[in-house]
């Protein structure tokens, strides 16, 4: 219990202590030349002065949600792989192996969940939201 | 961990449900009009109904499925019914409504659809992650329905306070699913949770994960102080989606308080007691049926009106909640029979309010109503019907609803005053309710009235008040089958 937070305590006196170090490296032993651009707040280079009511193209918003919904469903793929032997065996895992039958279980609930992905999938196809046009 | 094909014939109707919806999504982006999702949406119901009569007809006995996730039981099938039968009137109230204000989008039916499978999945749910997958499917659909309608800009604001207001409390959902898992030691099944309650019942930890559970859900009925969404939400979404919020989504949430109440946080010195959730829950529920019958009494606008309407009707239902906490007898077929007697009501009453809208002229205020037994005698003697329904007037499934409601909970001594209180409160409702009485049958008519002419509109409204009536008068049959619902273990 006690060894746990010692970890802990390591790792973010590490974490704040790294980033400590290196701005004070930066600070101290860094050299500075100042120029017009580097002193605008957007290091990009974006003008900061101008309407904020930029109009955006709305294709990019579809983009943006298609990505995050897709993206976030191929995330639980990782749990169900670091889990595949003990979701096929019939019974529970000795040592690793499994000595039960084989169980559907883990390919039946990941094609399933693949199929309504393919379903969301063939909706905006159907529905031209992947095209740029 | 197995799968027996004997859960999955328990859950057909669930599954049915969803896998209709999915089906009528894609059918929408590939056939001609809106029609064929239509069809297909409205017989995917029907053969969820015909699976849900079968379930019934079968073994009767619960049966819990994938490991206590879920539960098949008397219960869950009966609210199924009434889930399954919502979504259907939603949708016969729907088309026509979308056509006639020409804004039909096929994903209303499946979003229709995939709404009521959350809801069932609430109703089914022993676990609380079921239980939260199951408020979350439901809410996201509710929130598109109510956003479906895009040329009204009240559509959008209802729906943004409604999404926000609603991720909100999935929030408090899933902070006291955390706070309960932590304190009973990794327990999330509603039995695993009632066998821990005993010990866990004194940790602050404990009682706060169990109240902040209760909020979410509170937030879900439109429970004072947590119904500030619900007015402009109601306004706001196209008069069936409405219709489909005071009814379905309502019954679904109540029957998962049910269960997670009655199981889960059931143990005494958890609902008992000064901090208590039973007297808590008791002060929400006088708060909540007083204040949406005295905010009703102000509105001008319909469907705002029916709006605070359903948020009291959330307050009589909370009587039932505060019964079935005391442990009393019939505590639980009291609360299926007002749940279906409501459902029934809401849903012919918004079918009316969808029916007497037009095309830029939707006829909301109470002075709009004006005349209408004179031209249309029927709907405006149906609507009456619905009203006295809503109001709790014999003989009428109504007051059956109550009657058996109020009964429970007079069972227990504690909770007199709020029966006295919920009588007095359903005497207030009787005005604003016969003030649209008032305007149809003893005002002239401003503008006459047009109804365009639809079978779908028509058979919703014919049977929600062939169901109410024969509630009110024969209550025999349906009283039966809510109390083949009584489970006392799962």
């Amino acid at each position: 219990m006690g060894s746990d937070y010692i970890a802990a305590a390591l790792a973010i006196l590490t974490g704040v202590g790294m980033a400590v170090v290196f701005s004070a490296l930066a600070r101290f032993v860094g050299e500075r030349r100042v120029t017009r651009a580097k002193q605008i707040p957007y290091e990009a280079g974006s003008d900061p002065v101008g309407s904020p009511r930029v109009r955006m193209p709305v294709r990019f918003y579809p983009v943006a949600i298609l990505f995050l919904a897709f993206d976030i469903e191929v995330a639980f793929l990782y749990p169900w792989a670091v889990n595949f032997a003990s979701l096929s065996c019939a019974g529970p895992l000795v040592k690793g192996t499994c000595r039960a039958g084989v169980s559907w279980l883990g390919l039946g609930a990941l094609a399933l969940f693949m199929a309504v992905l393919l379903v969301a999938l063939a909706y905006v196809w159907r529905k031209r939201a992947i095209g740029w046009d | 961990m197995t799968i027996a094909a004997a859960q999955i014939v328990a859950l057909s109707p669930l599954l049915m449900i969803t896998g209709v919806g999915c089906l009528a999504l894609l059918l929408d982006t590939m056939a001609k009009g809106r029609a064929p999702a239509l069809w297909l949406a409205q017989l995917g119901c029907v053969a969820a109904l015909l699976a849900v009569a079968n379930q019934w007809m079968g073994s009767g006995s619960s049966q819990p499925i994938w490991s206590g996730m879920l539960i098949v039981d008397r219960m869950a099938l009966f609210l199924d019914g009434v889930l399954i039968i919502a979504a259907l009137a939603t949708l016969l109230v729907a088309a026509p409504f979308m056509r006639e204000h020409e804004f039909e989008h096929g994903e209303h039916y499946a979003l229709v659809l995939f709404a009521t499978a959350g809801g069932m999945t609430v109703v089914h749910a022993t676990h609380l992650l079921s239980l939260l997958i199951g408020i979350e499917t439901m809410s996201l659909a509710a929130y598109l329905l109510v956003a479906s309608w895009r040329r009204q800009p009240a559509g959008a604001e209802g729906a943004l306070k409604y999404l926000l207001l609603g991720a909100f409390a999935a929030g408090f959902l899933v902070y006291g699913t955390a706070l309960v898992y932590g304190t009973t030691g990794g327990e999330m099944s509603y039995a695993g949770i009632a066998a821990r309650a005993a010990r866990a019942a004194d940790n602050p930890l404990f009682i706060m994960g169990a109240y902040f559970l209760l909020t979410g859900m509170l937030f879900k009925i439109a429970a004072v102080p947590f119904h500030m969404w619900a007015p402009d939400a109601y306004e706001g979404a196209p008069t069936p989606v409405t219709g489909l919020m005071a009814s379905g989504i309502k019954v679904a949430a109540v029957g998962g308080l049910v269960r997670l109440l009655g199981s889960a946080f059931a143990n005494p010195g958890l609902a008992l007691g000064h901090a208590g959730w039973v007297r808590v829950l008791g002060g929400i529920a006088f708060a909540t049926m007083t204040w949406g019958n005295l905010a009703a009494l102000r509105q001008e606008n319909v469907k705002r009106m029916l709006a605070y309407s359903s948020i009291a009707h959330a307050g009589y239902l909370m009587i039932g909640l505060v019964a079935l906490g005391q442990k009393v007898d019939g505590a639980q077929p009291a609360l299926l029979v007002y749940l279906a007697a409501y459902a029934a009501t809401t849903l012919g009453v918004f079918t009316v309010v969808a029916w007497v809208g037009r095309r830029d002229d939707e006829r909301l205020l109470i002075r709009d109503w004006a005349g209408m037994a004179r031209t249309r005698p029927a709907v405006a003697l149906a609507m009456t019907v619905l009203l006295l329904s809503l109001a709790g007037v014999p003989p009428t499934g109504g007051f059956f609803g109550k009657f058996y409601v109020f009964r429970a909970a007079m069972q227990s001594p504690d909770l007199a005053w709020l029966v006295v209180a919920a009588v007095l409160n359903s005497l207030v409702s009787v005005y604003y309710y016969l003030r649209i009485v008032v305007a149809m049958y003893f005002r002239d008519p401003v503008r006459p009235w047009q109804p365009f002419p639809s079978v779908g509109m028509a058979i919703v409204l014919f049977v929600t008040v062939v169901v109410v009536l024969a509630l009110g008068v024969v209550p025999r049959p349906v009283v039966e089958l809510a109390a083949g619902g009584l489970v006392t273990h799962w």
